[in-house]
C-alpha cells in the first residue's frame, strides 16, 4: 500500500499539469515536482553541476515506503516534543540579547561617549538586531530551506541575532514540517505543540529580555552587555563592532579623551 | 563589571552542545540528499534525488522567496493591512523599552535599572492575554464551523479574529489611554503601569490572532505571508522606537500616549473591515482561491481513499 501522502500528491499533479495519462503507476519522481514546478517557472537553463537527469544508469532515492523511520512525518512524539523545546528554549535565550542592552543604556552611552539628549542614540543596536532579523526572514530563511535546517541553525546559533527572533524559529518549524502539506501538518504536529509555540512567539519579547537584565544587574550600576554581545554574536555584529573601535579610535585621535574607554575594560 | 557577560556566556554554553546534539535535520529533502550521498559514497552508484535532479536553482528559489511576499504586501488587502496593524502592534512593545525608562525616570525618579522592572508588567499582561486567547478564543472559533456556508464543517477563518478586536480596541487603545492619562507624579505608578498590562495582553492577542488568521487564509503560501508579516514588525521594531524620546519630549507624556492610542484605534479598522467583509475580500483574492483550492483536492482525494 503507497503512502497517501504519495497518492495525493500524484492525484493532484496529474490533473493539475497533466490532463489523463493512462497509467496509475507511482513513480516516486512525481512526489516532488507539483512543487518544484510550482517554483521552477522562472528557470531558464539547467544547473551545469548537476547530473544528467536522462542518464539511464541513475537511481532516484526516495523514502522507503509510507513508514520510513527517517521521514519527519513518521517521527515518535517525544523526538518532535525534544526538537520543539530546544527550539523554544534557543528562541527565549536569543531574545534575551536583543533588546536587554537597552536596559544599560546610561552606561553604553557613557561607554561610547555619545548622548541620547536629542536622539535615543542608545537604541540604534536594537535597530541594527531587528533589521538582521527582517534580513533573516526574507532572505536566509528560504535558503536554510536548501541548505537545511539544522546546518542553518548550528552556524547560525553563535550569531544569535539571526536565530534568535522568535517568530523566525517558528517558521523553520513550520516549514519543515508544513511546507506542501498545511492540513496534514496539523495532525502530524501535535496540537498542544503549536500551542506552546504560538505561546513562544509571543512572550519572549524585548520586555522579558528587560526584566532578567533589570533582575541580574540589580542595584549594581554598571552593567556591561556590550562585550557579550561581540563575543556571541560574532558575524552579524562585527560590522557594528567595526564602527564602535572606529569611533573610540576617533575619539582619541580627536582628543576628545574623556569618554574614549572602548567596551573592554579591564575587570575591577 | 562583566556580569552580564558571563551569564549570558554561561547561558550558551550551556544551551549550544545541548541543542547541537538535540536538534535534528527536520527538512525531508535534505534528510534524502544526504542518504543519496551516502549511497553515492559507499556503493558508487549513481543515487540521487528528484530535487537534485530537477529542483530549482537556488538563486530561483531566493528570487520566489522575496518577490512571493512584497507582492503580497502589495497586492492583498488582508497581508497589507495586517502587516501594518502586528507591525505597529509589535513596534509599541519595542517603544515601551525606550519610553517606560523616560516616563518613569521623569515622573518618580527610578534610576534606570528599575523601569526594567515595570515591564515585567507587560509580560505579566502577555501571559493574560494568552490564556484568554485560550480559554475564550479557542472555543469560539471551533464553534463557528457548523455556521460556516462557504466549506461547511471547516471553521470560518474570521473566527480567528473574534477576541482580536476587543482585544486591539479595549487591550491595546485602553491601555494606552490609561498609561497615557494616569502618568502624572501625583498617581500611584501602579495606575501607569497596570495600563502597561493591558497593552502586553493587547498585543499578545492581536500577534496570535494575526498569525493564525493568515496561516489559515493562505495555507499554501502561508510561508510568505507570515514572513512579510514578520519582516514588516522587526522593520517596525527598529524604526518606532527612535521616535519614541522625541515624541514624548516635545508632546508630554500625556499626549503621546494618547496619540498612539489614536493610532492605535485606526488600525483596529483592519480587522473589522475584515471581519464584516472578509468573504468577499477572500473571494478576491487570487492567492487565497488558489490554497483554497489545492485543500479542497486533498479532502476530496483523501476522501476518496478512505472509500476504497
Amino acid at each position: 500500500m503507497e503512502a497517501p501522502d504519495r497518492m495525493i500528491e500524484e492525484t493532484e499533479e496529474k490533473q493539475q499539469y497533466k490532463p489523463a495519462p493512462p497509467s496509475s503507476t507511482l513513480h516516486p519522481e512525481s512526489l516532488h515536482r507539483s512543487r518544484s514546478e510550482e517554483i521552477t517557472r522562472t528557470i531558464s537553463r539547467p544547473r551545469s553541476d548537476r547530473p544528467k537527469a536522462d542518464d539511464p544508469d541513475i537511481i532516484i532515492v526516495d523514502w522507503d515506503g509510507a513508514d520510513d523511520p527517517d521521514n519527519p512525518f513518521r517521527w515518535s512524539l517525544s523526538r518532535k516534543l525534544a526538537i520543539t523545546a530546544v527550539a523554544l528554549i534557543g528562541t527565549l535565550l536569543f531574545q534575551l540579547n536583543g533588546t536587554s542592552i537597552t536596559v544599560a543604556a546610561t552606561e553604553i552611552n557613557e561607554a561610547f561617549g555619545i548622548s541620547d539628549a536629542s536622539f535615543p542614540n542608545s537604541y540604534w543596536p536594537v535597530t541594527s538586531w531587528t533589521l538582521g532579523g527582517a534580513t533573516f526572514i526574507l532572505i536566509i530563511l528560504p535558503l536554510m530551506e536548501d541548505f537545511g535546517l539544522k546546518n542553518s541553525y548550528i552556524v547560525s546559533m553563535p550569531n544569535g541575532s539571526f536565530i534568535s527572533k522568535s517568530d523566525q524559529i517558528r517558521l523553520p518549524l513550520s516549514h519543515s514540517y508544513s511546507s506542501s502539506y498545511p492540513r496534514r501538518s496539523q495532525r502530524t504536529l501535535p496540537p498542544k505543540l503549536s500551542v506552546v509555540s504560538s505561546l513562544a512567539v509571543a512572550l519572549p519579547r524585548c520586555q522579558t529580555a528587560s526584566l532578567v537584565l533589570s533582575a541580574i544587574s540589580g542595584k549594581e550600576k554598571r552593567v556591561e552587555p556590550f562585550p557579550c554581545r561581540y563575543g556571541s554574536h560574532a558575524i552579524w555584529v562585527a560590522p557594528r563592532w567595526a564602527l564602535c573601535l572606529a569611533h573610540r579610535s576617533w575619539n582619541s585621535w580627536t582628543g576628545d579623551g574623556e569618554n574614549n574607554e572602548g567596551p573592554r575594560r579591564s575587570i575591577r | 563589571m562583566y556580569r552580564i557577560f558571563y551569564v549570558e556566556l554561561i547561558i550558551y554554553g550551556v544551551f549550544f552542545p545541548i541543542s547541537v546534539m538535540c536538534i535534528r535535520e527536520t527538512r525531508g529533502p535534505v534528510i534524502l540528499r544526504n542518504r543519496a550521498k551516502k549511497i553515492r559514497a559507499t556503493t558508487g552508484q549513481k543515487a540521487y534525488t528528484y530535487e537534485e535532479l530537477h529542483g530549482p536553482k537556488i538563486l530561483t528559489v531566493l528570487y520566489v522567496a522575496i518577490k512571493r511576499p512584497l507582492y503580497m504586501l502589495c497586492t492583498e488587502f488582508v497581508v497589507f493591512s495586517f502587516t501594518l496593524w502586528s507591525a505597529f502592534s509589535a513596534g509599541l512593545l519595542y517603544l515601551f523599552t525606550q519610553s517606560s525608562g523616560q516616563v518613569y525616570a521623569g515622573l518618580y525618579n527610578w534610576p534606570d535599572y528599575s523601569t526594567g522592572y515595570v515591564q515585567g508588567s507587560i509580560v505579566i499582561g502577555m501571559v493574560v492575554g494568552f490564556f484568554l486567547w485560550w480559554i475564550i478564543q479557542k472555543p469560539l472559533y471551533f464553534a463557528s464551523a457548523p455556521r460556516n456556508k462557504e466549506t461547511p464543517g471547516i471553521p470560518i477563518p474570521e473566527a480567528r479574529l473574534y477576541i482580536a478586536i476587543p482585544g486591539t480596541i479595549i487591550g491595546m487603545a485602553g491601555g494606552m489611554f490609561i498609561y497615557a492619562w494616569t502618568s502624572y507624579s501625583s498617581i500611584h505608578w501602579i495606575a501607569p503601569t497596570i495600563g502597561l498590562g493591558m497593552v502586553g495582553c493587547g498585543v499578545n492577542i492581536v500577534v496570535i490572532a494575526i498569525a493564525e488568521y493568515v496561516t489559515d487564509c493562505y495555507s499554501k503560501f502561508a510561508s510568505s505571508a507570515v514572513a512579510v508579516v514578520a519582516c514588516g514588525e522587526n522593520v517596525f521594531a527598529a524604526f518606532l522606537p527612535l521616535a519614541a524620546a522625541s515624541m514624548y519630549t516635545n508632546l508630554g507624556f500625556q499626549w503621546a500616549s494618547t496619540l498612539l492610542a489614536f493610532l492605535t484605534l485606526l488600525l483596529s479598522g483592519a480587522p473589522i473591515i475584515i471581519f464584516f467583509r472578509g468573504k468577499t475580500i477572500r473571494a478576491k483574492s487570487p492567492f487565497i482561491q488558489e490554497a483554497r483550492y489545492e485543500l479542497k483536492r486533498e479532502e476530496e482525494v483523501e476522501q476518496e481513499l478512505h472509500a476504497i
